[in-house]
């Protein structure tokens, strides 16, 4: 049971990643429809975990996941990517994220990397 | 020699052969780390190293050698040698031998910069007193796993969080440039548990397992054996320069001499030969069978450093490559030695870094990940025969073809042989890259090799397929300073012609030797070849005008054939072929066009051996 903020742009994948992850325990505490709002919310509602798309428009999640990482260095992020974004991946998990999903993704999938990044 | 310089020269015997000890044993402790040994067989050495700067007052090498010797003590204290010691350990035998370059040639030492070294030492000293245990890991991947490159980073990353890594197949680097891998393999520093280590791991996903090794301490037995043979057998020479067998040899060439005249004064006193002449002979063929016999170095000679620069190479390109050496006890002459050494060191340089793909190229095309070199030498009647394959991307033909073009070594449209293309790689600045890269491909690479084999009397030919792999097949005189030449008979003088680059020898008639513009030239097989006088030659005549009452009824012919180059040598006598000692000119006699050295045969008569490329080029 983790507290989780959904971040994408995509209202599609926000129910999608959200349904997921409610079915299976977890409390989705917050959505961020862009880079912007998810550094914002994560300052405020100090979630355990943020699932967090790359492509967004203002701030890109390259750029949200660095700015989280300066101000909680145990951030726990995991990126939702899409296939052939290889480079987008490398640079994500620079920056420090500690897993990704690749899209399109399984339900396991997106649990599984959840799950491994919480015990961290 | 004073006393000091003696000391200096010992030292600098013992030095190199340390050198290339260590250039092997270290290749061996980067395979295998837990040999302990052969870990204390390279501190055995290093401790002496140690000793002999001391004494020598070279106090940067002593000191950074001490340093050496303290972390090679724990680490085989601790059951492994780590590849993170094998690095600075190979560093430090090229300051070793950057050391011993600048002793040869002077007393001046400060050239040698040890700092980088030092600070690598340091490094792995604070390194060893903070971060607990070496564990050794591997981890798999499941095969369907999507971006397994960035897991595998993620992996390496999340590990540096709870420890030091020292080490990692493939490199974050390499990782991100889209290595190809099955299992990444990693050796860290850490005080954390094995399971934290292992948690930490499996937190990325995809991860289906990972096995955590320490390092152990199982002593091999018959590598100790193998080490004490080697030592033993050590103390068994003595160093011996070449300049004083050479010496030897020229005090043989005279006593050859002397012996004629003697059996000339014999001869008129006594009358009839004597039997202690002939005996005298036997010896004398004897002692220069044997002075031959210990100019002999085995190739392994300059093979053993083969290892060394092809991982470094293939590291340094992230590529991988077995390297296989057969042969390698076979034995020339010390002077061929040496061009050889940088002969191959071309080839095979040239085969790692043009020649094999990247493992990613590789697995790619169907091939294995690992790049096969081989250098197979073999003993033939004649010489030896040392050849450099590759199972890399081949020449490629076309792209040769266009480079010649560009340099205006051959016409748009002109048919070329795949010999004759083959031919063009070793003109000078011929490259088909367009960068110079670090080791090889700046374009004047094989031109040297053939220049190195011209020195020697070697030739080389090239079989190449693209996508399949290169062929460089060398072959080379056993000694250079034994020939097989064919003596003939000028102005009743006697002269040896190398017989390697003797094609034929032919009686002509007179009729058959045609004109063509004012120079003379005979037909052989449909191939028209030059051909000029060798008298007229030898007395800087004009030896192209042969008028035509000046030659005989029949003549006698030796064509000469170098490359491409032919040349018809008309001389008075032919006295057969034998084996000569080649004695090289003095500086003054060494200026006279035409001849390549000189030679002593029977009753000590002094002939001197025709240079025909020399002879050609003026005629050319």
């Amino acid at each position: 049971m983790a507290k989780i903020l959904i971040a994408d742009d995509a209202q599609f994948m926000r129910m999608l990643i959200g349904r997921i992850l409610r079915e299976n325990g977890h409390n989705i505490i917050g959505e961020a429809r862009n880079g912007e709002e998810v550094v914002e919310l994560y300052a405020k509602l100090r979630p355990d975990l943020v699932t967090m798309d790359v492509v967004m428009p203002k701030m890109n999640g390259l750029e949200a996941i660095r700015k989280i990482i300066s101000f909680d260095a145990n951030a726990r992020i995991v990126v939702v990517t899409a296939l052939g974004q290889e480079a987008i991946a490398f640079e994500a998990v620079k920056a420090g994220a500690k897993n990704f999903v690749v899209k399109p993704f399984k339900q396991e999938e997106v649990l599984n990397a959840v799950q491994k990044s919480l015990t961290l | 020699m004073n006393e000091m310089d003696e000391y200096k020269q010992l030292f600098l015997n013992e030095l190199n052969e340390y050198v290339e000890s260590l250039n092997t044993l270290v290749l061996d402790l980067e395979k295998d780390g837990s040999n302990i040994p052969l870990a204390e067989e390279v501190m055995r050495i290093v401790h002496s190293i140690k000793g002999m700067a001391a004494v020598m007052e070279y106090q940067s090498l002593a000191d950074i050698t001490h340093e050496l010797e303290s972390l090679l003590s724990s680490e085989i204290e601790s059951g492994k040698v780590s590849s993170a010691l094998i690095g600075p350990l190979f560093v430090y035998i090229d300051k070793l031998q950057e050391f011993a370059q600048l002793l040869e040639v002077g007393d001046d030492i400060s050239g040698v910069d040890m700092g980088d070294l030092l600070e690598q030492v340091a490094n792995l000293e604070a390194l060893r007193l903070n971060l607990g245990k070496r564990l050794e890991i591997l981890v798999r991947f499941d095969p369907q796993a999507q971006m397994k490159n960035v897991r595998a980073y993620m992996v390496l990353q999340n590990l540096e969080a709870i420890s030091k890594v020292l080490s990692s197949n493939p490199t974050k680097e390499r990782l991100e440039a889209g290595a190809v891998f099955e299992e990444l393999a990693i050796e860290i520093m850490t005080k954390e548990d094995e399971e934290v280590v292992r948690n930490n791991i499996l937190a990325a996903t995809d991860v289906i397992g990972v096995s955590i090794n320490y390092f152990s301490t199982e002593i091999e037995e018959d590598v100790e054996e193998e080490t004490r043979a080697i030592t033993s057998r050590e103390i068994q020479t003595v160093r011996v320069s070449l300049r004083d067998l050479d010496i030897v040899m020229n005090l043989l060439g005279e006593l050859m001499i002397l012996r004629g005249s003697l059996s000339t004064i014999i001869d008129k006193t006594v009358g009839g030969q004597a039997d202690s002449l002939s005996r005298i002979d036997n010896l004398i063929f004897e002692i220069q069978e044997k002075i031959l016999s210990m100019r002999m170095v085995s190739l392994e000679h300059i093979l053993s450093r083969f290892p060394r620069v092809i991982r470094d190479l293939a590291y340094s390109e992230g590529k991988k490559i077995d390297l296989q050496m057969i042969g390698k006890h076979i034995e020339l002459d010390r002077s061929v030695i040496d061009p050889l050494n940088e002969i191959l060191l071309h080839l095979v340089r040239n085969a790692a870094s043009h020649g094999i793909e990247s493992p990613e190229a590789r697995m790619a095309s169907g091939k294995p990940e690992v790049g096969k070199i081989r250098i197979i030498a073999r003993q033939e009647r004649d010489g030896v025969q040392v050849d450099v394959e590759d199972d890399g991307d081949g020449i490629d033909m076309d792209a040769i073809r266009q480079k010649a073009i560009e340099l205006g070594l051959a016409e748009p449209n002109q048919s070329l042989s795949r010999m004759e293309l083959t031919r063009f790689i070793f003109s000078s600045g011929f490259s088909t890259l367009d960068e110079s890269d670090k080791v090889s491909g700046r374009g004047y690479g094989l031109n040297i090799v053939s220049r190195r084999l011209d020195e020697i009397n070697g030739s080389i030919t090239i079989r190449t397929k693209k996508g399949v792999g290169t062929n460089f097949s060398i072959k080379l005189p056993l000694t250079i300073a034994i020939q097989q030449a064919l003596l003939v008979e000028v102005d009743r003088q006697k002269f040896a012609l190398p017989l390697n680059n003797v094609q034929t020898v032919l009686l002509v008639e007179k009729e058959k030797v045609i004109q063509q513009a004012n120079r003379r030239a005979i037909v052989l097989r449909g191939e028209l070849i030059p051909v000029i006088k060798l008298s007229y030659a030898l007395h800087q005549g004009d030896a192209e005008y042969i008028q035509p009452n000046e030659l005989a009824d029949k003549e006698i012919v030796v064509v000469w054939e170098k490359g491409v180059h032919k040349l018809g040598l008309i001389v008075e006598n032919l006295l057969g072929q034998r084996d000569i000692v080649i004695k090289q000119l003095d500086a003054v006699t060494s200026t006279v066009r035409g001849f390549s050295g000189a030679s002593i045969i029977d009753e000590g008569e002094i002939i001197l051996i025709l240079d025909p490329q020399a002879i050609a080029d003026a005629y050319a």
